[in-house]
């Protein structure tokens, strides 16, 4: 039986936790002999700033190449007066309808 | 095969007329069986009155009305017209011209060729995207997708979108399990979907959002989305 979602994301943090904790042993015992202690010692801190970074910069960018398609309004207004024909034929449209098309 | 079409509708008296000649013209140039099956939930402009003029000219066969006594809501209008409809595949989707009926062959041509249980219209993909948003309208929709997809994981680009072909078996399971209201609705039926084991293919679509200034996306919907995404995170 899989995990729920939040209880994938508790195994995730738990595991991160772990080996940071682990980490911080090891530095402790060996003391500061690398430069890495910056990001051992504060792991948790660079992992929400590159999580929010990333979060960030993806929709800055689904936002900016969000497609446009102008095409498909045009096309649309188009059937809707070929629509309305044939409804209006057809008796489901009983007299001159307002215009739909609503502007802003 | 039949597919039928279920159209629940509030207020929609002046796009039914546009949207069933859209639909029955792209069947019938596709060469598919169909069928509508409009489930109205007592429009005040008389939606109804019609539908039943829908029915009457193009024939009971291929028009089903549902008509209920109050608005329900969308769950149960689909639910309802599931109960109505004949079809071995179903389509659900907007009434009000925002989705456009093209898009059903390749849905269609999707699910037959890779065989998925679901085949979803994304705007976020493959092709697709929408007019008439402008961009806080296009940020708000990429935040929150964004947001589904690093809760969620759902493998499917588009999770609030309404515009799915269906295998009828899939709504009849997976729909009376549906708690969410709101967007959250169509984001919980592709997550107990697929939790269920049913596959889901995507195909690009058009959204034409052509209600400028009257918003479906206010702080009560934007409340009822961060609701119901917890609520998937925390029971799925």
């Amino acid at each position: 039986m899989s995990l729920l979602h939040y209880q994938q994301f508790l195994v995730a943090g738990i595991v991160f936790l772990s080996i940071w904790y682990a980490a911080l042993r090891q530095q402790e015992q060996q003391g500061d002999t690398t430069n890495n202690s910056i990001f051992i010692t504060y792991a948790p801190v660079w992992l929400i700033a590159f999580l929010g970074v990333y979060a960030g910069s993806s929709v800055l960018y689904g936002t900016a190449t969000f497609k446009d398609t102008p095409e498909a309004a045009k096309e649309l207004e188009q059937q809707i007066k070929e629509a309305q024909e044939e409804m209006t034929k057809r008796g489901i449209i009983q007299q001159q309808q307002p215009t739909i098309s609503k502007t802003k | 095969m039949l597919y039928s079409v279920i159209l629940p509708t509030y207020n929609e008296r002046e796009n039914l007329p546009i949207i069933y000649y859209l639909i029955d013209k792209t069947f019938t140039d596709a060469k598919l069986n169909y069928e509508v099956v409009i489930v109205d939930d007592s429009s005040p402009d008389n939606t109804l009155e019609v539908a039943q003029a829908i029915q009457k000219s193009y024939g009971t066969e291929h028009v089903t009305i549902v008509s209920r006594k109050g608005k329900l809501g969308l769950g149960t209008a689909y639910i309802a017209g599931l109960q109505a409809a004949k079809g071995d595949r179903i389509v659900l989707m907007d009434a009000d011209l925002s989705h456009h009926p093209k898009f059903i062959p390749q849905m269609v041509q999707k699910m037959d060729s890779t065989k998925v249980d679901i085949v979803t219209g994304t705007r976020y993909a493959h092709g697709g995207g929408v007019y008439g948003w402008d961009w806080k309208r296009k940020l708000t929709s990429t935040g929150a997708n964004f947001l589904a997809h690093f809760l969620l994981h759902p493998g499917v680009s588009d999770l609030t979108g309404s515009f799915r072909l269906y295998e009828r078996n899939v709504l009849e399971q997976i729909l009376p399990q549906i708690r969410c209201k709101g967007y959250a609705f169509q984001m919980e039926i592709i997550v107990r979907s697929k939790q269920a084991g049913f596959t889901v293919g995507e195909v690009g679509i058009s959204f034409v959002d052509r209600i400028y200034g009257q918003s479906k996306l206010g702080t009560k919907e934007i409340v009822m989305y961060v609701q119901g995404l917890l609520q998937l995170f925390f029971t799925t």
